[in-house]
């Protein structure tokens, strides 16, 4: 699977090309790059020269679900959103581990219940620590 | 192996330890009393020694430790070895050390550094001790360079006064040109006999081993028994104020006065001499260096009482007589008469520290006034001080039976000898010198007690009505040695005087005249008459003339000093015959003058200048790169991050592409 | 496949089980309490931080210095003796580190358990990364030290300091983070996907650009935690904002875990003579940048972070050893280095905890004429500059000895000269703390620091220690020689 990720071979290649500085393989990429940006910066530059422009206030103003604008969009978020989210992302790519246990459970036998115990006893002791340092209250 | 040899060193090394860290906070008489009682048991200790010696005991020895251990290459172990002439000298420094101790009791009384001096003086005891009973050269050298520490600091000892500094200084500095020819000349004995032992370099059958071997310089080849022998005497001219490194010694005076006894004209100074001694074999077995150590003998005896003549200084006379005295041990040296040397040495010791403890306790009760231009008529205040200053000055004249009377006349039928009964001529010509000299002596130094002691007072009437004998301690020093001057001679008396030269046996220096037959010795013994004769006569004539000229009298001096011979001879040796102002023209000044262009280039130029700020720039301009790179910011760390990491992965493919390629 | 675990397997991991456990603890035993206590001292907290780090220390002692039980876990980690010795600077570390923690943290009026327990979790970390063996293991352990210690040095979240550090330390060390994950990679490819340390050494070919970059990219990664040039830059901005003590934890304990698990990887594996070029340009560029830019700092703790990168510079010489194959002459110099510096640093810091809590400053004059006041702090802090000096009787200076001394035998010259000129450097700034404490007069804003007898235990043993190493080296250094050999095999 990780070679797959990584692309062993491939990576390998590119490496050793950039290594041995042939330019006869990469030139096709670079040529096929640069194609690639010229043609979306020049689809935009021409879209901004030849595009009609007609400005009013309703058209510059943040589309809010059609509702009238209250205030700036650009106000930061509470922290405590913050803290949820990471505290979910936390627990659930944490809880991520008992899927896999679950498949494998009976080969792993005593010893790898007892593993299992332990990490679950570690994140409960985690929320535990949550809970009452008040994490878990939003005010 | 007898480990009481550790403590005649060790103990007066107590007593510095004592007095250097506590000695503040003792009170002076518990400084007093561990600062004298511990080289007076060392004294007992080494007399203890003496006297298994003289049981019969051969040569008692202390095997001590493996000190600086290079198998095969360098072995120099830390031991001690107690001989007859380790034995004499070890009764000598302990004997009028303790003596001068004691002296000093009342001669430092009441002065702030009174821990720190006494302290320094064990520290030198300990020192001396080790010189002198050391079983190798380097361990001597210990010694040798502790003793020159000491004297540097005793001299400096009132480091108020610039001048003292100074002549402390001077003092060290010129010790260290004769040490570097010592050290050279340790060098070349471990090279060529493979070791620094003593026992190995007195040996017969290396020295004959080594003897046959030369070293090439530019100037010519030299045996190596020359130049190791010419090299030590370098040395030895430093330590004992020779020529041509003899200019510290008169300066030395600036210690105190006690020092002056025992550093600067007892025990200290005579180490040159004692380093001859030791050596005598190795010294022996090279005829050039012997005529060397002959001829600055006896020059530089007879320059310095030359000098003798017209110094002012009560200090001064007694620093160039002791420079003078040397030379005639020196000058016994060389006539290959060691045991003479040795002699003279120990009666030297006691009658020159006699005159210094003497003129210390003029000294003294003057106030430290030492100019004897404002003394004279002494006796009447002074009598103790004047009869034994007076003992002193006959002794070192060379008048009969006192002390300097037989070691002077060994010394001088040593070169009677060698010049007139074996016919070397260039000996002829040292012995006239030496012969000269001791005229020349009794004559400075009866006017050196005329000056001082009779006459008319030159005394500031203030200071006249508190001059009073110095009591107790100083008395008893005074007395001590008195005696010792008077009846030192004794120790060993000439066999034609019917004698036994037991100190010369006892030191194994003597030249044994067994093997002479009946005829020879009575032709022997009637020549040394005949010098003795001479000798007595001149000293004799020396002091006439000395009184003649400063007692009664003053005409002859008047009208001698009127004469333009008179005069010249007079400037030049009032001037110390430029020899302070040669060096300083010669050495001193280039020297100056390159050591200020290297400051200039070294330390100005390229240490100030390009090292320190030239760092400090860099380093000033570094930091503020670092400061700029070190903005805080985020990005800006990420940024060096990144491009670090892309410019060394570029690099690190670089290196590998080429070394692919290769 | 039935799971088993061997007697071995749990003695190896009993250490690191302990601490983390004992963090555990900590957290819980103070979650009823309310913060109205936080000035006390809290003892509970510091006597269980104790008890379980001694008892840390027990197990790792009971291992003793017996030959490793080879590859434990199925490869991912080891209990060699180089892993153990690693483990027990951590160890004592973090003993000391707990002594002096009640005082130093009721004085700034923040005690509370997460303190102790990071230390405790971030140590189990650090003890799993000095014996981990595969990539997957020393990943995992890097990781959770290090985010133990990001909390750390953001300690004092009221202070903007304490937090800017921790933010800019999160920041940097997410992305080395990812320089490591890249090269671990690399090397995983290159060595034909094994993660274990024994495997890719036994297929790696130095010639491999792949496994080169690799490698490199790996060494980058933990140049940034112990702060080699040019990943350093984060080094004084979080020594200098973050609280004294997790500064003193960061600088003697990630600094040693990093060079250790670091070392056991090039050890295994090597990387060649141009790799090994390139890494000694990085340690003479750390070496001088270190010395040079702690001459005119004038906090304490700056001085010390850019003095630790110099160190950190000495130690990359034998790293540069290591990766040039001549691993078995620097061999005895490692993990000597490594706890000479751990006790000398220990001491230094010690003291400057003293003096934080007592005046809240840090700069070199807040030491003057402390040689009056404190005689016994200023001779440790002494004994401690003097050995990160590098002066003879200290264990820095053998340290020193062997390093240059190897880098000569293996042929880098060059490196031992430069260092020698960085350490002499080094000795101008060293010494001027000495000065300000012996030969200054007292400022009169206070009269005694106080001490809590943690900070003075510390202070004293671990100068105690300094001394004794520098004069009674043999012992260790054979030890640190048995270990880096039983690596080499």
């Amino acid at each position: 699977m990780i070679d797959a990720l990584i692309g062993n071979a491939a990576s390998r290649e590119v490496i050793m090309l950039l290594a041995a500085g042939e330019s006869s393989d990469l030139l096709a990429i670079v040529v096929y790059a640069t194609l690639a940006i010229v043609v979306g910066l020049g689809m935009l530059f021409l879209s901004e020269v030849l595009g009609p422009r007609r400005k009013d206030s309703q058209k510059e103003s943040v589309y809010e679900c059609g509702v009238p604008l209250l205030d700036s969009a650009r106000e930061p978020f509470t922290v405590k959103f913050y803290l949820v989210a990471i505290l979910f992302i936390l627990f659930d790519i944490e809880t991520v581990f008992l899927l896999p246990y679950a498949v494998v459970y009976q080969q792993l036998g005593v010893i790898g219940l007892a593993e299992m115990g332990i990490f679950i006893f570690v994140l409960a002791g985690g929320l535990l620590y949550l809970w009452k340092r008040g994490a878990l209250e939003w005010d | 192996m007898d480990t009481n040899l550790l403590w005649i060193v060790l103990l007066p090394f107590l007593g510095f330890l004592i007095n250097g860290l506590l000695g503040r906070k003792l009170g002076h008489k518990t400084v007093s009393v561990i600062a004298c009682l511990l080289p007076v048991l060392s004294f007992v200790v080494s007399y203890a020694a003496w006297s298994r010696l003289v049981d019969g005991a051969n040569a008692l020895h202390w095997n001590g430790f493996p000190w600086i251990w290079l198998e095969g290459t360098l072995e120099v172990p830390f031991a001690l070895h107690f001989d007859g002439l380790a034995a004499v000298m070890c009764l000598v420094i302990t004997g009028v050390g303790s003596v001068i101790h004691l002296y000093s009791i009342g001669y430092m009384k009441g002065d702030p550094g009174y821990h720190r001096y006494f302290s320094y003086l064990n520290l030198f005891t300990a020192f001396m001790l080790l010189l002198v009973l050391a079983d190798n050269l380097l361990l001597m050298f210990i010694g040798w360079e502790g003793v020159g520490l000491c004297s540097y600091l005793l001299i400096g000892f009132w480091y108020e006064d610039d001048a003292n500094c100074a002549a402390g200084k001077k003092a060290f500095i010129v010790n260290r040109i004769g040490d570097l020819a010592f050290l050279i000349g340790m060098f070349v004995c471990l090279q060529h006999f493979g070791s620094l032992d003593i026992s190995m370099l007195t040996s017969a059958e290396e020295i004959t081993r080594v003897s046959a071997e030369t070293l090439t310089f530019p100037w010519g080849a030299a045996s190596v028994v020359t130049t190791i022998a010419v090299l030590l005497f370098i040395g030895a001219t430093g330590k004992s104020a020779q020529i041509p490194l003899f200019v510290w010694l008169p300066d030395a005076m600036a210690g105190p006065t006690p020092v002056s006894a025992l550093i600067h004209a007892a025990t200290m100074v005579t180490s040159g001499v004692y380093l001859c001694c030791r050596l005598m074999p190795l010294f022996e077995a090279s005829p050039a260096a012997m005529g060397l150590i002959a001829a600055v003998g006896a020059c530089t005896a007879l320059l310095a009482a030359f000098i003798a003549f017209t110094q002012n200084d009560i200090k001064k006379v007694l620093a160039y007589s002791t420079i003078s005295q040397l030379g005639y041990m020196f000058f016994a040296v060389g006539m290959g008469a060691f045991s003479a040397a040795l002699f003279h040495l120990v009666t030297h010791a006691f009658f020159k520290a006699l005159l210094f403890l003497g003129s210390g306790s003029v000294i003294h009760a003057m106030h430290h006034e030492q100019d004897m231009r404002k003394m004279g008529g002494l006796r009447n205040r002074l009598p103790f001080t004047h009869i034994t200053f007076l003992i002193g000055t006959l002794a070192i004249a060379g008048v009969p039976p006192l002390a300097g009377f037989f070691s002077k006349d060994e010394i001088l039928f040593a070169g009677f000898q060698q010049g007139f009964l074996n016919a070397v001529g260039s000996a002829q010509l040292f012995w006239l010198i030496s012969f000269l000299t001791a005229g020349m002596t009794a004559f400075y130094m009866i006017r050196c007690v005329a000056m001082t002691f009779w006459g008319e007072s030159h005394v500031e009437e203030s200071l006249e009505r508190n001059v009073h004998e110095p009591g107790g301690w100083i008395g008893f020093a005074l007395f001590v040695l008195a005696i010792a001057s008077a009846l030192g001679g004794f120790l060993n008396v000439p066999e034609f005087l019917g004698g036994h030269a037991s100190l010369g046996h006892f030191t194994g220096l003597h030249h044994s005249t067994s093997d002479l037959s009946v005829d020879q010795l009575r032709s022997l013994h009637v020549s040394e008459w005949q010098s003795m004769l001479l000798s007595v006569l001149i000293a004799g004539s020396g002091l006439m003339l000395g009184i003649h000229c400063y007692g009664k009298g003053r005409d002859l001096r008047t009208s001698f000093n009127d004469s333009s011979a008179g005069k010249a001879l007079g400037r030049l040796s009032a001037s110390k015959f430029y020899v302070d102002e040669i060096y300083d023209r010669i050495f001193v000044r280039p020297f100056e003058t390159l050591s200020h262009l290297l400051f200039i280039l070294i330390d100005r130029i390229i240490i100030d200048g390009i090292l320190v700020n030239g760092l400090a720039l860099l380093t000033r301009s570094t930091g503020n790169v670092f400061r700029r790179i070190q903005t805080g910011y985020i990005p800006g760390y990420l940024l060096t991050f990144g491009c670090g990491v892309l410019v060394l992965i570029f690099i690190l493919l670089n290196f590998l592409r080429e070394g692919g390629a290769q | 496949m039935e799971l088993t675990i061997s007697r071995a397997e749990i003695l190896a991991l009993l250490p690191a089980a302990i601490l983390f456990f004992t963090g555990l603890m900590q957290l819980f035993l103070d979650l009823g309490k309310s913060s109205a206590n936080t000035r006390s001292e809290k003892t509970h907290l510091a006597m269980i931080g104790v008890t379980g780090i001694l008892l840390a220390l027990a197990s790792l002692f009971i291992q003793g210095v017996e030959p490793s039980s080879g590859a434990l876990y199925a490869g991912a980690m080891t209990d060699d003796l180089f892993g153990r010795m690693g483990a027990g600077v951590i160890i004592i570390t973090a003993l000391f580190c707990s002594l002096m923690a009640g005082g130093y943290l009721a004085s700034s009026g923040n005690n509370r358990a997460e303190f102790h327990s990071l230390i405790c979790f971030s140590g189990g970390a650090m003890v799993l990364l000095c014996q981990a063996t595969n990539l997957i293991s020393i990943f995992v352990a890097i990781e959770t030290l290090s985010l133990a210690v990001y909390v750390l040095a953001g300690y004092f979240k009221n202070h903007q300091a304490s937090s800017e550090g921790a933010f800019k330390y999160f920041v940097l060390g997410a992305f080395s983070s990812g320089f490591l994950l890249l090269g671990m990679a690399f090397v995983y490819g290159a060595s034909g996907g094994s993660i274990s340390l024994a495997d890719i050494a036994a297929s790696a070919t130095h010639d491999d650009t792949l496994f080169a970059v690799g490698t490199f990219l790996m060494v980058i990664g933990f140049g940034f935690k112990v702060g080699a040039v040019p990943f350093h830059s984060w080094v004084p901005d979080v020594y200098q904002g973050a609280p004294v003590l997790s500064v003193g934890w960061m600088a003697v304990a990630v600094k040693s875990a990093s060079f250790f698990a670091l070392f056991r990887f090039v050890l295994f594996t090597g990387g060649g003579q141009i790799l090994a070029q390139i890494l000694a340009a990085i340690a003479v560029v750390t070496m001088l940048l270190g010395n040079l830019a702690a001459l005119n700092q004038l906090s304490l703790k700056r001085m010390l972070a850019y003095s630790g990168i110099a160190h950190t510079g000495y130690l990359l010489i034998p790293l540069v050893l290591a990766v040039s194959g001549s691993g078995a002459i620097a061999g005895a110099s490692i993990p000597f280095y490594l706890i000479s510096y751990a006790v000398t640093t220990l001491a230094a810091f010690g003291v400057i905890v003293a003096i934080s809590v007592a005046t809240d400053r840090d700069d070199v004059q807040d030491l003057n004429g402390l040689a009056r006041t404190r005689p016994l702090l200023a001779l440790g802090f002494t004994v401690a500059l003097l050995s990160l000096a590098g002066v003879p009787l200290t264990s820095g200076f053998i340290g020193k000895l062997m390093i240059f001394s190897d880098a000569i035998e293996g042929g880098f010259l060059h490196l031992a000269l430069i260092g020698i000129v960085a350490s002499l450097i080094s000795i101008y700034y060293y010494l001027r703390p000495v000065v300000a404490m012996w030969f200054k007069e007292p400022s009169t804003s206070f009269d005694l620091i106080p001490a809590s007898w943690g900070v003075q235990f510390t202070v004293a043993v671990c100068a105690i220690a300094t001394v004794a190493l520098g004069l009674f080296p043999d012992w260790l250094v054979n030890l640190s020689k048995l270990s880096v050999h039983a690596i080499l095999g």
